[in-house]
């Protein structure tokens, strides 16, 4: 992998195995992340992106391969621990508190990143950090005028923006996108876009981003891994990478 | 403040409980001077039920979990006093009794919630059910420890500070301890505890990838759920002299359910609501239509379930008093009008 920027190293994949049965859904693969470097991941449904994602944050177990966070092995470590720890992902399909307002949504999040678990005693409201904290992202994220919004009162885009805004509130080193514009229109896809993109540079966090536009990724990343079957077959600029036969092989091939 | 809207509950609500509490205490202060022994004993039965019921409260208000093992700790706590201040005649002293019991039962409740909270839903309620059954078994066949069927009778009236209580300053204890749960339930409905639990019922996988401890937090709650049970078992077995098996018969424990189900599980005063209907049409019930309780008390529960819901009897008291100050402001209104 090229790392131009001389960053240090953040994650090293070692030959990561995941079969469910017969389906190879990630095959051997190795890959070193470092600081600040933002990936996109494009392929076929069914290419092995989310299992993939799943095995960094821990949702999934590999069969074998070991998985290092700045040189320490954390094949093993729990998810919520993992999350602790830098790794965060947004979810494809939307996996929010639906029955809770925008506000506790992301202030959730903040309790979490600050260890608040057990604070039994303590009156919510009293926790003035958490929540200017939580006024803050929502500023950031454009979201304070739905502040006070059930989530499940709120369309997709908005529930898409709120996912990556609860990411930030972890504080993460790597923050790992599943197709954050699926089912969004046009418009919104690039005003969601554009605010991750911002908040990932201005935060140094290096990144991998599943996703279906083809133009949008394009126009993002300066580097792009093309999976099939389990495996990476092409990893490079977008430029190099969709000028190679066998990816638009791939993505033409089955209807991409 | 508006950042206190989205909490728990809001801020508005939980002033207007506390103050309820307050005027409710009073009442409770007040009572036993103009009711007979009877009734205090029966209202003294209510107060003791509420903490019991706020277990199984928190487990469902914030995360969706049925609790029907409750009468696991109510029994621990029961049978603790039974042999202490009962058969063994160790100490009735009720400033050893609650903290021994309370250190016993949150040791049992995190054990056993390692194992009935790595489930949740349909086997969460099965495994209480199942737990409960297994304790009722060990406790029916240990007849040299426990006395069997026969239970344990003759229990001392409790101390306090060494200073023997009769009835009526038991009733004191009890309405007070009953109080100062109630007040700290609210204040860890309202924490930051709280909303990650009502998080981990909204989306688990999510709850998970934003750091939450799902298993530790939920045996938490298991384990708060147990504490509070355990001190209505010391004080149930001091107000009735006399502990026994049944206590730890599921039936029993289901009552517990029933309960916050007839208060409703969308307010905090359902368990108090719920503790005091279910006693109080128990006693009617039984003593002029002896054979009809089951009949009753599932009819009961299944018209507020088809019609109220999660409201409870809570949610049709607020609808009615909500109505009813609508109709005095219109005829204040009126009569304003009138007088002009």
């Amino acid at each position: 992998m090229v790392n131009n920027e001389q960053q240090p190293l953040l994650i090293t994949v070692d030959k990561l195995r995941k079969y469910y049965g017969e389906v190879k859904s990630v095959d051997d693969i190795s890959l070193e992340i470092a600081q600040g470097q933002v990936l996109t991941l494009v392929g076929a449904n069914g290419a092995g992106k989310t299992t993939f994602l799943n095995l960094l944050t821990g949702l999934v177990r590999p069969d074998r391969g070991e998985i290092s966070l700045l040189g320490e092995k954390i094949t093993r470590v729990s998810p919520d621990r993992r999350a602790k720890m830098g790794i965060v992902k947004t979810f494809q399909l939307e996996h929010l508190f639906e029955d809770m307002t925008v506000f506790d949504n992301v202030r959730t999040a903040w309790l979490s990143a600050a260890g608040k678990h057990y604070s039994l005693f303590k009156d919510i409201g009293d926790e003035k950090e958490i929540n200017e904290k939580t006024d803050h992202l929502l500023d950031l994220f454009d979201l304070a005028e739905v502040k006070y919004t059930l989530v499940k009162n709120l369309g997709h885009g908005y529930k898409k923006v709120i996912d990556i805004a609860m990411c930030f509130a972890m504080k993460p080193k790597i923050l790992l996108v599943d197709e954050p514009t699926s089912g969004v229109g046009e418009e919104e896809k690039y005003r969601i876009m554009n605010l991750l993109m911002e908040q990932i540079a201005v935060n140094n966090l290096a990144s991998i981003i599943v996703e279906h536009d083809l133009h949008l990724v394009k126009e993002l990343s300066k580097e792009t891994i093309v999976m099939c079957d389990g495996e990476f077959i092409a990893i490079g600029t977008p430029e190099y990478v969709f000028s190679q036969d066998k990816v638009v092989e791939i993505l033409v091939g089955k209807g991409f | 403040m508006n950042t206190r809207i989205s909490m728990t509950i809001p801020s508005r609500c939980l002033n207007s409980t506390l103050k309820t509490t307050l005027a409710l205490t009073t009442v409770a202060v007040v009572i036993p001077f103009l009711v007979g022994g009877y009734q205090r004993t029966l209202i003294q039965k209510g107060l003791l039920w509420i903490p019991a019921i706020f277990g199984v409260y928190i487990l469902y208000s914030l995360l969706r979990q049925v609790h029907f093992g409750q009468s696991i700790f109510i029994g621990i706590g029961s049978y603790l006093t039974a042999f202490l201040a009962g058969k063994y005649d160790v100490t009735n002293e009720l400033m050893i009794l609650l903290p021994a019991t309370l250190v016993i039962s949150i040791v049992v409740a995190y054990v056993l919630g390692i194992f009935i909270t790595k489930r949740t839903g349909f086997y969460f309620a099965v495994m209480g059910i199942a737990v409960t059954m297994v304790f009722w078994s060990l406790v029916y066949k240990a007849r040299a420890v426990t006395g069997g069927s026969d239970g344990i009778s003759h229990i001392k009236h409790p101390n306090l500070f060494t200073i023997s209580l009769n009835d009526l300053g038991l009733y004191y204890v009890c309405l007070f301890v009953t109080v100062g749960m109630i007040l700290l339930m609210l204040r860890i409905l309202n924490s930051p505890f709280s909303l990650q639990l009502r998080a981990i019922a909204g989306d688990l996988d999510k709850a998970e990838s934003i750091g939450i401890p799902v298993n530790g937090m939920l045996r938490l709650a298991f384990v708060i759920a147990g504490a509070y049970a355990s001190i209505t078992g010391v004080l149930l077995a001091f107000t009735y002299n006399y502990v026994s098996p049944s206590i730890f018969d599921w039936n029993y424990g289901a009552n517990f359910v029933q309960s916050a189900i007839i208060g409703g599980v969308n307010s905090v005063a359902g368990p108090i609501v719920g503790a005091f209907c279910f006693i109080n049409l128990e006693f009617f019930i039984s003593t002029w239509f002896a054979n009809l309780w089951e009949i009753v008390i599932g009819l009961t529960i299944a018209t507020i379930v088809v019609t109220v819901g999660e409201e409870g009897v809570t949610g049709i008291a607020q609808t009615l008093f909500r109505k009813l100050g609508r109709k005095l402001r219109k005829a204040q209104e009126s009569s304003d009008k009138h007088g002009k």
